[in-house]
């Protein structure tokens, strides 16, 4: 059995990296190991936490369950990406004004759920935020200010895009 | 948890898959989003030389409305099934039964052909970091079943959501090998053994499901989980029916995911339904052979079963 190094071109957070892994990478591993994007946390490792999760094509996928060679050619983002120029993102504000976080291992990838729902998602009802983070566990906190960031956000954006 | 290593091949068509299938001499195992293959590995379940990805091929990813039905590719993401809005307007039990599975990250990794493939599950197999504590069951290679400890076989649940409903709009899955191509229904490619509840050959892979349309049919799908999200069902009950209940033409279809080690139709119960007769429904589950599992009675199994039908069979 031979398996082959080689390197591939990762996009993350719009700059392309080009790094070597072998085909049993996770992305995850080679994220955090090799580029040093930290903000991906590896917990549970089985798919059940969400601590891992990064957006693909602007869906929240799973890092510790995708091999490092499906990443090519994909636009991978952690939460790295989220501020711009050295300042917050409205969400990352969000959280920090509700105090959504505590010991912020979950963080990450509550963001990144929170972000992609947002994205997409028009006038959410609190149940649709609910079932947007669903797959990300917190241990310490719980979800009612991560929930109240969220439904903050999606009202200020709603009243800023009706011109109020 | 470190991988194995293995060799990974990822073909980009249909045709370049088959040239493998028909070369690949190593123990290969088929990857469509990975998220129970690469588990399954990573808890050494399963041990590849090499594994095969399918999400660089096009054609597995294609939802396309056919003159008679809907045809779904293996490789659509649940999320995708589950936002479809040809699958929600014609088979809504089976966008019900794809937004349900685990959570929002795995569906937009997991795929419905690997749902409808997805192994048994039982505490003594898959559920367990602890195994090395005792002897391995049968379908970790042991000699011995602990669900049923007098049993031959393997009594591990199948679990997946979405076949439930596949299975009441008569679909057929397509399959395709380095023979040939070939067609079955839905349910013949499931047997009752925890062990091996597929009936795939080992180079046959699913292009696809063509479900079947049907003028006036209303379908749902319920199931009950220890936790909403990311969990495996119960219990998870797909139904369907045409006409109104005790008004002449009336029909109904149900089927179960949770049960035993197949998705299966309940027809017992259907016929029950059907004819109306005051008979208990009860007792035509209790022809049912449904095991104890984790703690679970066959009997609250069962029961589960008959109250997520008659929320259905009310709200539908």
């Amino acid at each position: 059995m031979v398996c082959e190094r080689r390197r591939i071109v990762l996009n993350v957070n719009n700059f392309s990296y080009e790094v070597e892994a072998a085909p049993h990478e996770t992305l995850l591993y080679v994220l955090r190991e090799k580029l040093n994007f930290r903000g991906a946390k590896e917990a549970c490792d089985g798919g059940e936490c969400g601590a891992c999760t990064v957006l693909m094509d602007g869906r929240p996928v799973l890092a510790c369950l995708i091999l490092a060679w499906d990443g090519e050619g994909r636009k991978i983002t952690t939460v790295e990406g989220l501020a711009q120029e050295g300042k917050l993102s409205p969400l990352q504000e969000a959280f920090l004004a509700e105090g959504a976080v505590q010991c912020g291992f979950c963080t990450p990838g509550m963001l990144l759920s929170a972000q992609a729902f947002l994205d997409t998602a028009e006038n959410p009802t609190e149940e649709e935020i609910r079932e947007a983070l669903a797959g990300n566990l917190c241990r310490c906190t719980g979800y009612v200010k991560a929930i109240a960031a969220v439904k903050k956000l999606a009202k200020e954006g709603r009243e800023k895009n009706n011109g109020l | 948890m470190p991988l194995r290593p293995f060799v990974y091949h990822r073909p980009k068509s249909l045709s370049e898959l088959l040239g493998l299938l028909a070369m690949v001499e190593d123990d290969f195992v088929l990857m469509g989003g990975g998220t129970e293959v690469l588990l399954q590995i990573k808890e050494g379940l399963k041990k590849p030389q090499t594994v095969i990805g399918l999400g660089g091929i096009g054609e597995l990813s294609l939802i396309k409305e056919e003159e008679d039905g809907l045809f779904i590719g293996a490789g659509v993401k649940l999320s995708d099934v589950a936002n479809a809005p040809t699958v929600n307007k014609h088979f809504p039990a089976l966008a019900q039964a794809a937004r349900k599975v685990a959570s929002p990250q795995l569906r937009n990794m997991g795929t419905i052909g690997g749902n409808v493939c997805l192994d048994t599950r039982c505490h003594y197999f898959n559920q367990v970091l602890w195994a090395g504590g005792f002897d391995p069951c049968l379908k970790r290679k042991g000699e011995r079943c602990y669900v049923v400890p007098a049993g031959k076989r393997c009594y591990a649940l199948f679990c997946a959501d979405t076949p439930a409903a596949l299975l009441l709009f008569d679909t057929e899955v397509r399959l395709i090998s380095p023979r040939g191509e070939r067609k079955v229904p839905l349910n013949d490619l499931y047997r009752d053994d925890g062990m091996d509840h597929l009936s795939l050959k080992k180079d046959e892979v699913i292009v696809g499901f063509k479900l079947f349309y049907e003028r006036g049919r209303r379908s749902g799908y319920v199931r009950f989980s220890p936790r909403k999200a990311i969990d495996f069902p119960l219990v998870g009950i797909a139904l369907a029916v045409t006409g109104e209940r005790g008004k002449g033409e009336f029909s109904v279809r149900i089927a179960a995911t949770g049960l035993t080690s197949r998705p299966l139709r309940l027809s017992i119960l259907e016929e029950l339904i059907k004819e109306d007769c005051g008979r208990d429904w009860e007792e035509g589950m209790e022809r049912l052979a449904v095991v104890r599992h984790g703690g679970i009675s066959p009997s609250y199994r069962r029961h589960i079963a008959l109250v997520l039908t008659e929320r259905l069979l009310n709200g539908l």
